[in-house]
């Protein structure tokens, strides 16, 4: 019962990422959306099992959201798309395990075995968005900034900002992969 | 920053970008790109061996290109399955298993025709340690290549995944040496060819470490 709404789920996703693939933003967005809860209770079950508390699950969650993103080209359109997620969700999990010093073996079954409940958070990263902006060039925090908080597309950031809109699109995609290597880098 | 400022930009990014190329794309630009290289280099110092053609019709070096070429080809195949995040790596690596078991074949088969006294001066040919200096020479431009064209995978294992691209880029440097090399025995290819790609896969683990984290 439990499998088949899993199941009809994953159906769902992978329509919306083919539907992402051949250029439509608003699956795209309704996909990272309904990942988030997915993958807050991988990164809490991940942290349950190694003895942390839930500190940092919105960071773990967030970089495992930028991974997705930098690494959308490893999905194959002919696969289900939760194993996929949940890999690379693994796989920031014991990053980020490794980095606060433990080194241990994650049983992925038993992270996804439940449908995610919706569990009330804040959804805010603890770690200092400033410092981790602090990686980027004024150029590219700017276009962050304005993306990201105020929410504008790459259109009105570029007005706003006096630049090209291919000069927004470049600074936004490589401040991205700045952010995910600081992520790494930063705690350690 | 919240989660849901962070997929706005995620989602900007993608509009900019909607299908980024696989990783096989890059990966067979930067195979045909390192051959380039690497001939253009071998051309300018070793030259391909006078009796190419002649050569070409006897097994032993038809083996010694086939093994290579061979393991280039699996290297490829296992480097693009471990580019996936939910690839296991043993499952994947088997692969490798048929250019090993086709040269072991190839040693069985020369050990058994050529006299035993004739094996150390097969088995050492004319000078395997400037074959081992040229085959490093003629892959770590592929190297190069190889591990920028993986760093858009998602490998479990970033080591594992460098070193299969050690693998390719080492066969591919030996298959262009073969054209020069003139030691064809398939004990000389089982000791000096291994040597150096066996060398290039430990390089491309060491790189791949660092250089393939994500």
């Amino acid at each position: 019962m439990e499998q088949q709404r899993a199941q009809d789920r994953d159906r769902i996703w992978v329509e919306w990422m083919r539907a992402a693939n051949a250029g439509d933003e608003i699956a795209y967005r309704r996909l990272l959306e309904a990942l988030a809860p997915l993958l807050r209770q991988v990164v809490r079950r991940g942290f349950a099992h190694s003895g942390f508390g839930n500190c940092d699950v919105e960071d773990v969650v967030q970089e495992t959201l930028l991974a997705i993103h930098l690494k959308r080209q490893t999905w194959d359109e002919d696969e289900a798309l939760t194993p996929w997620v949940t890999a690379i969700a693994r796989h920031k999990l014991i990053d980020s395990l490794r980095r606060r010093g433990r080194h241990i073996e994650l049983p992925i079954d038993d992270l996804i075995d439940v449908l995610p409940a919706e569990i009330p958070t804040e959804r805010l990263s603890s770690r200092d968005a400033e410092r981790l902006l602090s990686v980027l060039t004024d150029r590219q925090r700017d276009v962050v900034r304005a993306i990201s908080i105020e929410g504008m597309s790459a259109r009105e950031a570029a007005d706003r900002l006096r630049m090209s809109e291919g000069a927004v699109r470049v600074a936004l995609h490589r401040g991205l992969s700045a952010l995910a290597v600081s992520c790494r880098d930063l705690d350690q | 920053m919240r989660t849901d400022e962070l997929i706005n930009t995620l989602v900007a990014d993608h509009a900019a970008q909607p299908g980024p190329k696989p990783v096989g794309h890059g990966l067979v630009m930067a195979i045909i790109g390192g051959l380039a290289i690497s001939y253009a280099l071998f051309s300018l110092t070793l030259g391909v061996r006078p009796d190419f053609i002649s050569a070409l019709g006897t097994w032993r070096y038809d083996m010694k290109l086939g093994v290579n070429l061979v393991l280039m080809i699996a290297a490829t195949w296992v480097a693009l399955r471990l580019s996936r995040p939910t690839a296991t790596s043993l499952t994947a690596m088997r692969a490798l298993m048929v250019p090993v078991l086709l040269l072991l074949a190839a040693v069985l088969y020369e050990l058994v025709t050529v006299s035993v006294s004739a094996w150390p001066s097969r088995a050492m040919g004319v000078n395997g340690v400037m074959c081992v200096a040229s085959i490093l020479f003629l892959s770590l431009l592929p190297l190069t290549a190889t591990i920028y064209a993986l760093r858009q995978g998602a490998p479990t294992s970033p080591a594992v995944m460098g070193a299969v691209g050690g693998l390719l880029a080492g066969s591919l440097g030996a298959t262009v040496f073969a054209m020069h090399c003139t030691n064809d025995s398939p004990l000389f290819v089982a000791i000096w060819y291994a040597l150096a790609i066996g060398l290039m896969s430990i390089f491309g683990l060491l790189v791949g470490k660092r250089a393939l984290r994500w």
